[in-house]
């Protein structure tokens, strides 16, 4: 096995004396898909915010494709083009035409000539099954619309791995499905995931492993098949049972 | 119509170009100031950001027209100033109200520029990061275009004021709109006719401005929002 894509080693954070993040051992292999869930509160977000430098860690090591991520953050332009991001809210440009939010890294960032940038943008629009949104601004689609977009924004940049943040926690139910089926596409196409979700079906579907978090610590980690037949820690069962009680 | 109003007339497109001139480079000035206080306040903290901020609470916290008066009687008082190149604008009553004007609504609008970009939600700021957008290019491809279409409305407040603040160059022997009629008025000793001429004047010239920042404010509105 090559060496992990994402290697977290003792890693510890505080907000002023909030400890947020606990010893956090944690890696990602080139591929895999991993989901983390457990309780609001419990770090997940904190967590994955950290791998693209969204976040700052006071302790342990975090190596992102190989380049370590520093406080002083010199080198984390290179992680962020390598680490694509999808947030719960979208956080789509307004003011822009949805072509023109996937354009944006590609122009800015890879410095892409406009022409080759159209192209890679409407190539991923196709994959996520919105292309004739092309020339609509964000305020004009819906949630779950809003959400695909985001997801090719991201893959607009050719990220080595995709990041997800809670990314149906804020779509109204009906539109929760138009998202993770473009979310289970990616992860058929080979892509390497870390999503923070609540969606249990999901993680069933797609997730190689799944990590359970309670304030700030990796309670339990296991394959997807083991951690819902057979949850060893207790904070687990009563979790798995509460989320999966309807 | 008797003979002084024919005259008054005369005279009044040269007071309304030296007037609309006033204003519209004070204008120009005075968001060239905010773009850049105002922006630098949004990303600065600390003792920087504390140290500039004192641009805008000494000029918005003192009078016009001190300010005006600092300038054309005070500025003569500094050597290096009456020396140096800019004397040449400074020196003139002209250079000194658009001085004054510009730093006075520059100071206004800095805190409007400032309280814009930050009104702007920091998942916008995350998603440029995420992407690897850095600080500057997030500021301008993103907070800075959303910031403008916030303040446009403001912006027209923004040129009355400064239309309004140029009347005191009258203070300064300046023959703007405000300066004839005050000449007038001492020929004529009837106060209150042409007062009311200006101020209609000044009135009409407000609202073709502000008419046309509720055209850009259409013009550039976001469909879907």
């Amino acid at each position: 096995m090559s060496e992990p894509i994402i290697k977290m080693t003792g890693v510890n954070k505080w907000y002023d004396s909030y400890h947020a993040l606990r010893n956090i051992d944690f890696n990602v292999n080139n591929g895999e898909k991993i989901v983390v869930c457990g309780p609001s509160g419990s770090g997940k977000s904190t967590m994955i915010r950290t791998l693209n430098g969204l976040e700052a860690h006071q302790e342990g090591e975090i190596i992102v494709d190989g380049t370590e991520l520093h406080s002083d953050m010199k080198n984390i332009d290179h992680i962020r083009m390598e680490v694509g991001m999808v947030f719960q809210h979208f956080n789509l440009f307004p003011h822009m035409t949805v072509l023109e939010n996937l354009m944006l890294g590609l122009k800015w960032v890879r410095k892409t000539p406009d022409k080759e940038a159209h192209k890679i943008a409407i190539k991923y629009l196709d994959k996520v099954h919105i292309t004739e949104q092309a020339y609509k601004y964000p305020g004009q689609l819906s949630g779950g619309q809003q959400q695909r977009v985001a997801i090719a924004r991201a893959l607009c940049m050719n990220p080595k791995v995709m990041l997800f943040d809670e990314p149906t926690s804020a779509l109204d139910p009906e539109m929760v499905n138009e998202v993770l089926d473009t979310m289970i596409e990616l992860a058929d196409d080979g892509m390497t995931m870390v999503c923070v979700t609540h969606e249990m079906g999901f993680a069933k579907a797609v997730a190689d492993r799944v990590i359970f978090m309670e304030a700030g610590e990796i309670i339990e980690e296991n394959d997807a098949h083991n951690f819902f037949k057979n949850p060893q820690n207790d904070r687990t069962k009563s979790f798995l049972s509460q989320i999966l009680q309807h | 119509m008797s003979d002084i109003w024919l005259n008054f007339i005369d005279k009044l497109p040269d007071a309304v170009v030296l007037t609309a001139m006033i204003t519209f480079i004070g204008f120009f000035l005075a968001q060239t100031i905010a773009l850049i206080c105002g922006s630098l306040l949004h990303v600065t903290s600390g003792w920087t950001r504390r140290v500039i901020r004192i641009y805008p609470f000494v000029f918005r916290g003192t009078p016009l027209l001190i300010q005006l008066f600092l300038f054309y009687y005070g500025l003569s008082q500094i050597e290096w100033i009456r020396e140096s190149i800019i004397w040449g604008i400074l020196g003139t009553p002209v250079g000194c109200i658009i001085l004054a004007v510009s730093l006075n609504a520059g100071a206004y609008s800095s805190e409007l520029m400032l309280g814009a970009l930050q009104n702007i939600p920091e998942g916008q700021r995350e998603a440029g990061k995420a992407i690897g957008l850095s600080r500057l290019k997030i500021l301008v491809l993103i907070e800075l275009p959303q910031a403008y279409r916030f303040l446009i409305p403001s912006l027209s407040n923004e040129v009355i004021f400064i239309l309004k603040g140029s009347a005191l160059a009258s203070m300064i022997t300046l023959m703007e709109l405000t300066g004839i009629t005050k000449t007038f008025i001492a020929k004529t000793f009837s106060p209150f006719e042409f007062f009311i001429a200006a101020g209609l004047i000044y009135l009409l010239i407000g609202y073709a401005l502000s008419q046309g920042f509720r055209w850009l404010e259409k013009k550039y509105a976001i469909p879907g929002r």
